[in-house]
């Protein structure tokens, strides 16, 4: 039987914030990828993009340059994820960005300033089990393994409080 | 016209590279303006009802219950569940995995099926899974002295010993109080537009309040008889923090500007205040006599945080001994007491600030309205990185030293396997600096400062260097929000994250700072703070005192 989580909206983005940071991305790429987790449609989601070159570099950055008006831009990228980017910017932003689906991505063309369509994030959803564990096991690379000496001070508390 | 609000005169804003340091903010005070003060204002405008239907508790104090609270239009009830925890298990540590007590908040009034599964479940806490009824997830453990004093005193006819209500101050402290969709309860959007509800951790500062009556509650059950009002009302809800607070003031810098703004802009509008009357001369006079009796009960056993407040108690007379008829008489004579208190202490400036927004509601509380913020600012791609260098130029001063000196990158944040509990290392003498969380924003804009050409645009530089998004991003948004950024380096050997604890406690309503190292601290909520019995028009309970 598969099993399956539901997740509340904060869960979902915590975890791909830090699965991303566990995959290489940098802090400001993580973060981005993390916003716009909240507008994708985690079914849909064909490969994991928590790792550096991937769309998660792709993406955002073709986004940086046509908001600076140096686009068009095409990129290659998963079309749930690029939705949820385009979302996501357009939620932040104010502006809808005017964009066309490629067989295998997208162009961006321009942000114009007009109020986008309401797109709501999707809020407390079910993550699929493997991309749960995908994620999960994404997320830990960036805990540090415990040693007595972490244990004992590095959070500045007792162990034992009775008192 | 009519109707028309009027925004109140107010002088300078104290600035940023005055106020965001981390030696200022960890002398904050709570205020009027603190979240706990928010709630019971709401509460009590509402004439709010608490109920308890339901008590299912054994003699010894161990069972569940359940009190239900109307407001803002919704119904809210506290489930609480008392178990008996082995000694050996209690902790304040995040890595604890049993607690004395555990509570839902939930949304709603629950049923009989839901009552079972929150007992079930809460105890587990982090190791169990919620649902969107479940609004904030939280526990305590008792204050074992003060807890089994007060049974013993209540059942031989008595009441606990007032000395050690004042020294202890609670029966419980709160571990953790979680909201925002952790372990599957509510996304904060979920309730965040319902009346009462806006303004920051309203739900988390409901269920500390709620928990602090079942404390009540549970030690006259077990004692079988009443405490002293005048006890009960001083028996506030401990807590203690760690690491885990620190980073949130880092990752949300709109909010903190909002926060910080928001006490600025009171100050600066009391400051402004033309002349005094009567009344509020008087009630300046009492508020300095309160504030002395607070530091003389506010007693810890830190060496370095009973310094300060030794310190605070002897200035404290000469700050008072400049509020005279005479001066309260003069034109602007808040600011005039302003200006003098600079010769003081940090800490008792700190405290004056706090005390000279307390008798203003008027003037200030419409301030409340403004604390809640967006939660990012959307990076501006189309900047040119000339205007970017020009920015770090204006507001990043402060972060420009060489991280590679060893007392400028002395420490490292990390989370650790265990329950990914916070925590800090010592670089040069631990491992795990290469797996460190992001809070060194100051080296980060720094090295972004030594990448820019100033003929580019922010977009080509974010393509060739992207692990500079962050950096843009932070220096985009303290142009817009001044106060978002904490102006000290926090991986250098003098960061205190103590510091960053005691502004945001603050801001929730915190007292009686007791500070159990420089990472770590207990603190009392609700002090003084009305019973479920007393919300008729009981604001009057800033840095309460004992003989009150």
């Amino acid at each position: 039987m598969t099993y399956r989580f539901e997740k509340s909206a904060n869960e979902i983005e915590t975890l791909v914030l830090k699965a991303a940071r566990g995959g290489g991305l940098s802090l400001g790429l993580a973060e981005e990828l993390a916003m716009a987790t909240a507008f994708l449609d985690l079914d849909q989601l064909a490969v994991c993009p928590c790792h550096t070159g991937g769309s998660a570099t792709v993406i955002p950055t073709a986004l940086d340059f046509v908001a600076a008006g140096d686009g068009p831009k095409t990129v290659s990228a998963d079309h749930a994820l690029i939705a949820a980017y385009v979302a996501s910017i357009e939620h932040h932003t104010g502006q809808t960005l005017v964009w066309d689906i490629t067989a295998t991505g997208a162009i961006f063309r321009r942000f114009e300033p007009i109020k986008p369509a309401v797109q709501s994030p999707k809020g407390r959803r079910i993550l699929p089990s493997v991309l749960n564990d995908h994620l999960s096991d994404m997320a830990k690379k960036i805990l540090v393994p415990e040693t007595e000496n972490s244990h004992i001070f590095g959070a500045g508390a007792g162990l034992m409080d009775n008192d | 016209m009519l109707g028309q609000s009027v925004t109140p005169p107010m002088l300078p804003l104290r600035t940023p590279d005055k106020v965001m340091r981390l030696r200022r903010m960890g002398a904050s005070f709570p205020t009027r303006l603190s979240f706990l003060r928010v709630l019971l204002r709401r509460l009590s405008a509402e004439k709010a009802q608490v109920n308890r239907p339901v008590w299912v508790m054994d003699d010894d104090g161990f069972g569940h219950a359940v009190y239900t609270v109307p407001f803002g239009g919704h119904l809210y009830s506290l489930v609480a569940v008392s178990i008996n925890l082995p000694p050996e298990l209690r902790t304040d540590r995040v890595i604890a995995s049993a607690w004395d007590t555990t509570y839902i908040l939930y949304d709603g009034v629950p049923s009989t099926d839901e009552i079972a599964r929150i007992v079930k479940t809460a105890p587990l806490q982090e190791a169990a899974r919620f649902t969107e009824r479940d609004l904030v997830l939280s526990r305590a453990n008792k204050s074992v002295r003060l807890f089994a004093h007060t049974v013993e005193r209540l059942q031989a006819g008595g009441q606990p010993d007032s000395d050690l209500v004042r020294s202890t101050g609670y029966l419980m402290r709160t571990t953790a109080v979680y909201g925002n969709g952790k372990f599957g309860i509510a996304d904060r959007d979920v309730f965040a537009a319902r009346d009462g509800m806006t303004g920051p951790f309203m739900a988390e500062m409901l269920t500390v309040w709620l928990i602090r009556g079942f404390t009540h509650d549970l030690v006259e059950h077990v004692g079988g008889a009443q405490l002293d009002p005048h006890l009960k009302r001083h028996l506030g809800i401990g807590n203690s923090t760690g690491l885990g607070m620190a980073p949130f003031l880092v990752s949300h810098p709109l909010l903190l500007n909002a926060w910080i703004l928001a006490r600025e802009t009171a100050l600066a509008r009391v400051r402004a205040i033309e002349t005094l009357n009567a009344l509020q001369i008087e009630a300046i006079y009492d508020l300095v006599s309160r504030a002395a009796q607070h530091l003389l009960e506010w007693q810890v056993p830190d060496v370095i945080g009973q310094q300060r407040i030794d310190q605070m108690r002897q200035e404290w007379p000469q700050l008072a001994a400049q509020i005279t008829p005479e001066t309260m008489s003069e034109c602007y004579p808040l600011d005039r007491l302003w200006q003098n208190a600079s010769e003081f202490s940090i800490d008792t400036q700190e405290c004056l600030a706090a005390l000279m927004i307390e008798p203003f509601g008027d003037l200030v509380d419409d301030l409340c309205n403004t604390m809640t913020t967006e939660h990012r600012v959307a990076l501006d791609s189309s900047m040119t990185c000339a205007e970017l260098q020009a920015l770090i130029a204006r507001d990043w001063n402060w972060a420009m030293c060489d991280y590679e000196a060893p007392e400028a990158c002395h420490q490292f944040w990390y989370l650790s396997e265990a329950k990914a509990e916070p925590r800090l290392g010592l670089r040069h003498e631990e491992n795990g600096a290469r797996l460190e969380s992001p809070l060194d924003i100051g080296r980060k804009v720094a090295c972004l400062a030594q990448d820019l050409h100033i003929s580019d645009t922010v977009a080509n530089l974010l393509a060739r260097h992207p692990e500079h998004r962050t950096a843009v991003r932070r220096v985009q948004t303290l142009d817009r929000a001044p106060y978002g950024e904490i102006r000290d380096n926090l991986i250098g050997r003098d960061c205190l994250p103590i510091d960053m604890l005691r502004c945001k406690l603050g801001f929730f309503g915190a007292a009686k700072f007791d500070p159990k190292s420089d990472r770590w601290t207990r603190i009392t909520l609700c002090q003084g703070a009305p019973l479920r019995d007393e919300l008729g028009g009981a604001d009057d309970w800033w840095l309460p005192t004992f003989d009150a």
